[in-house]
């Protein structure tokens, strides 16, 4: 795997990566404002619901049986409980301390890309319990940065949020794989300076699995997701169980 | 004391207030967060009452912004949906409804049914919490029947 590049640090929180205390890191992805709005499509909705005009997607969906990231059917709502041993809080903590004794890069980066607070505030304690940390984003824009700037092993990506949407971010994040410049977000407004002054050094030849976090609406539907380049979908709200099986199907 | 805060909880999912996403948070409660529902409630209605406050101003102001009113429910049909909050969740919906049909009335209307649900709510889970603190932590684990 890749070796991350320092993030910066904001609200406090600890962004160094070798200090695993066993405490859920969480990583803030600065963005402030270094995006000519003008030049973004989204209105005064930040949804894809707005009248918004969609290029031709890369509708690449490499794995149709990632319909078991859309657990809506066969989650465990209102089903029995089931608490795996793994799972337990002891055998967390050895997982921590063993991580601790590994390169930092064999630990699986993951980005969550959210605006609402309750929803980051809960799907990072669902994480948490399944021994994971994540790194947050609140828009398209800083997942954008956040991703070239680091190697990310899985994103989580909300559809509907403010300055750039997650239908869009996608799209661009795609672009990105297949042409290896950021050429098409630089056109969609995304400061260049940013992506050309923080870039990784070695990117991942491997396609970033983007799962949506989708409220499931019509703007919102599993079909406008993988047109955009998503690779599957949890729809909300996000449980333990879906967050569970989207990690066993995308984190190798 | 704890079978009076078990019959409290179990009449919030009875009732309607509570869904069963409120169990998921529930679960995540642990000796590491053993206070954790209370404070993403705290939050919520933190974060909410921002919310009502923003869309109170936009109503008043008499210019209808339904995109812009849309925008706010969305926000706030989010985070109640993420802790359970049934009844608000249903009031967000039918607002939502409402400003994509343009209907100025109906908003108005819903939304005071709207802030009623979510000042109900916010005191029954207060009297809730208070209980369970009191009656210590076991208790706010376990699954009602």
């Amino acid at each position: 795997m890749l070796t991350t590049s320092p993030i910066k640090l904001i609200n406090g929180f600890v962004a160094d990566p070798s200090n695993n205390t066993g405490q859920s890191e969480i990583v803030q992805v600065e963005n402030g404002g270094y995006v000519d709005e003008t030049k973004l499509e989204t209105s005064s909705g930040h949804c894809p619901e707005s009248a918004h005009q969609y290029e031709n997607g890369n509708g690449r969906c490499f794995s149709k049986e990632s319909e078991s990231c859309s657990s809506s059917q066969a989650s465990s709502e209102g089903g029995t409980l089931e608490m795996e041993s793994e799972l337990t809080v002891s055998s967390q903590r050895e997982e921590e301390k063993a991580e601790t004794n590994l390169k930092e890069s064999s630990k699986p980066k993951i980005l969550l890309v959210e605006d609402n607070k309750i929803n980051i505030m809960v799907a990072k304690s669902m994480m948490k319990q399944l021994g994971h940390t994540m790194d947050i984003a609140n828009n398209g824009v800083e997942a954008i940065n956040a991703i070239n700037r680091s190697s990310y092993d899985l994103v989580l990506m909300d559809v509907c949020m403010p300055v750039l949407d997650g239908l869009k971010a996608t799209r661009l994040i795609r672009s990105y794989e297949e042409s290896g410049n950021w050429n098409a977000a630089i056109e969609a407004g995304v400061d260049k300076e940013i992506l050309e002054n923080e870039q990784v050094c070695v990117r991942s030849t491997n396609r970033l699995p983007i799962i949506a976090m989708t409220a499931n609406t019509l703007a919102e539907s599993s079909e406008e997701c993988y047109a955009n380049g998503m690779d599957s979908f949890i729809s909300k709200p996000v449980t333990l169980q879906k967050l569970r099986e989207c990690l066993q199907q995308y984190l190798h | 004391m704890q079978r009076q805060v078990a019959l409290i909880k179990q009449s919030l999912f009875d009732q309607g207030y509570l869904d069963e996403q409120f169990m998921e948070l529930e679960e995540l409660q642990d000796d590491a967060n053993p206070n954790f529902v209370e404070e993403v409630s705290a939050l919520y209605f933190k974060d909410s009452a921002r919310l009502i406050n923003n869309i109170d101003q936009a109503l008043e102001r008499g210019s209808f912004d339904f995109n812009r009113l849309d925008s706010y429910m969305h926000q706030f049909k989010g985070s109640s949906t993420s802790i359970g909050a049934s009844k608000v969740k249903a009031e967000c919906t039918k607002f939502r409804e409402y400003c994509r049909a343009g209907n100025a009335e109906g908003c108005l209307r819903t939304f005071q049914q709207l802030k009623k649900e979510h000042s109900t709510l916010r005191k029954k889970l207060e009297h809730y919490f208070q209980l369970a603190r009191q009656a210590g932590p076991k208790e706010t684990a376990r699954r009602p029947k």
